[in-house]
């Protein structure tokens, strides 16, 4: 996908965001309509951190974050009540996340082997971090649903299978991006990706030094 | 030291007469369980005979510890007369899977050209390393339990504060894995077989690449 063609469709998506919060108002559903301003708000963050602070994501970071965000408050809305409709459509959106998810964790990464004297890593040891990564956020997410259900009593978390199913569905798109991100280095797309991130790691990572 | 390596022994001599309390208790499960633990305990043993590789007494101490800990709880039912054995069994078992995470980078990181790694970052990946672990051992319980109708996952709750516990397990190991990384105590323990991964593996790859 060219590079413009990501921004319009993540604009897409932002719009596609803003649609379903009107509707959300216009049900009067409370909980929809917080989850996709959550989601609006989340989605600016690519803008903001461009206009404002000049970091400036990869382009298809930005349209997998707004595709995730989009399935988040879309699986919410339009299945409602979608854990007895289709519990399938969560799994997507854990899939979708989890992708998102090693794909910061793989730039991170790359950013901090190419700029930072503290690391330096060969790629399928970047692939075993990015995988690995990815799984301790999906435990970091259930203990943050299982903590909320047990101090508010809002259960996030449906039963055991559910929850390792989710684990599991990180898993698989952990290593789906990893070994996607191998590739993505081998063949210097990664670089190219990160071009404008490197230069702004660059000049943080190495300030005391000059 | 020495004591440490006394006190992995002892465990190990605990374990043998285990294994004849759970022939004599008709309990073949767990002294089957026994004998196995007691092969595995004997690895680091036979490693050091055969190879000449010694393990850092630590690491050493601590495989036998959570073993022993695994197989006497099978072997005395203490898992089922103690509700908090199966989490303490946990965190043990996740405090040497963080010990051997923490000894396996760090000796990549000394003896091989693919990785240079600052200790923080270091004690992170250890961190994570441990958690995703206990991800793969709750999925392994899972699928076991699917497929053959054995509970060995309790339930949701006990599920995740297995999880909690690897966590605390890894997070305890690394503070401490810096820590001896600061003081040398880290190169010290882990200098035989780092130096034996180099001469074994790692040069001899290389070697091998020059032809």
């Amino acid at each position: 996908m060219t590079k413009s063609l990501c921004i319009i469709v993540s604009h897409i998506f932002r719009l596609a965001m803003v649609f379903l919060f009107v509707v959300a108002i216009a049900i009067d559903n409370l909980s929809w309509t917080l989850i996709c301003l959550s989601g609006i708000i989340v989605s600016a963050v690519p803008i903001f951190l461009k206009r404002y602070l000049k970091v400036e994501l990869p382009d298809v970071l930005d349209l997998l974050i707004t595709l995730a965000l989009f399935l988040h408050t879309g699986a919410v809305g339009v299945f409602d009540n979608i854990y007895h409709i289709l519990p399938e459509f969560d799994l997507v959106t854990h899939f979708a996340s989890s992708v998102v998810v090693a794909f910061i964790a793989l730039i991170a990464l790359y950013l901090l082997d190419e700029y930072w004297d503290g690391l330096h890593i060969n790629r399928y040891a970047m692939a075993f971090a990015v995988v690995v990564i990815t799984i301790a956020c999906g435990v970091v997410w259930e203990l943050g649903e299982w903590a909320i259900g047990k101090l508010w009593g809002i259960y996030f978390q449906v039963d055991l299978d559910d929850t390792m199913m989710d684990l599991l569905v990180d898993t698989i798109g952990a290593t789906i991006m990893a070994v996607i991100g191998i590739y993505l280095i081998k063949n210097g797309t990664l670089k190219e990706l990160t071009k404008g991130l490197g230069k702004l790691a660059d000049t943080h990572l190495n300030k005391n030094k000059q | 030291m020495k004591s440490g390596i006394a006190l992995s022994y002892t465990l190990k001599g605990i374990m043998g007469l285990l294994f004849f309390i759970g022939l004599w208790k008709q309990e073949w499960g767990a002294a089957f369980g026994c004998l196995v633990g007691l092969v595995i305990v004997m690895i680091p043993t036979f490693v050091k005979r055969r190879y000449d590789i010694a393990l850092p007494w630590v690491l050493e101490l601590m495989i036998t510890l959570a073993l022993f800990i695994h197989v006497s709880g099978g072997v005395l039912g203490l898992y089922d007369a103690f509700v908090r054995y199966d989490t303490m069994a946990h965190f043990v078992s996740s405090c040497l899977i963080a010990l051997l995470a923490f000894t396996f980078i760090y000796i990549l990181h000394v003896y091989w050209d693919g990785l240079h790694m600052d200790k923080y970052a270091m004690a992170f990946v250890v961190v994570i390393t441990t958690m995703a672990m206990g991800v793969v051992w709750e999925v392994y319980e899972w699928v076991v339990d699917m497929l053959f109708g054995t509970t060995l996952q309790l339930g949701l709750w006990d599920t995740m504060k297995d999880l909690v516990m690897d966590t605390v397990g890894g997070i305890i190991i690394a503070i401490i894995g810096v820590q001896w990384i600061k003081t040398g105590k880290m190169d010290e323990m882990t200098k035989d077989l780092g130096k034996a991964v180099d001469e074994k593996i790692i040069s001899r790859e290389k070697k091998e690449k020059k032809k």
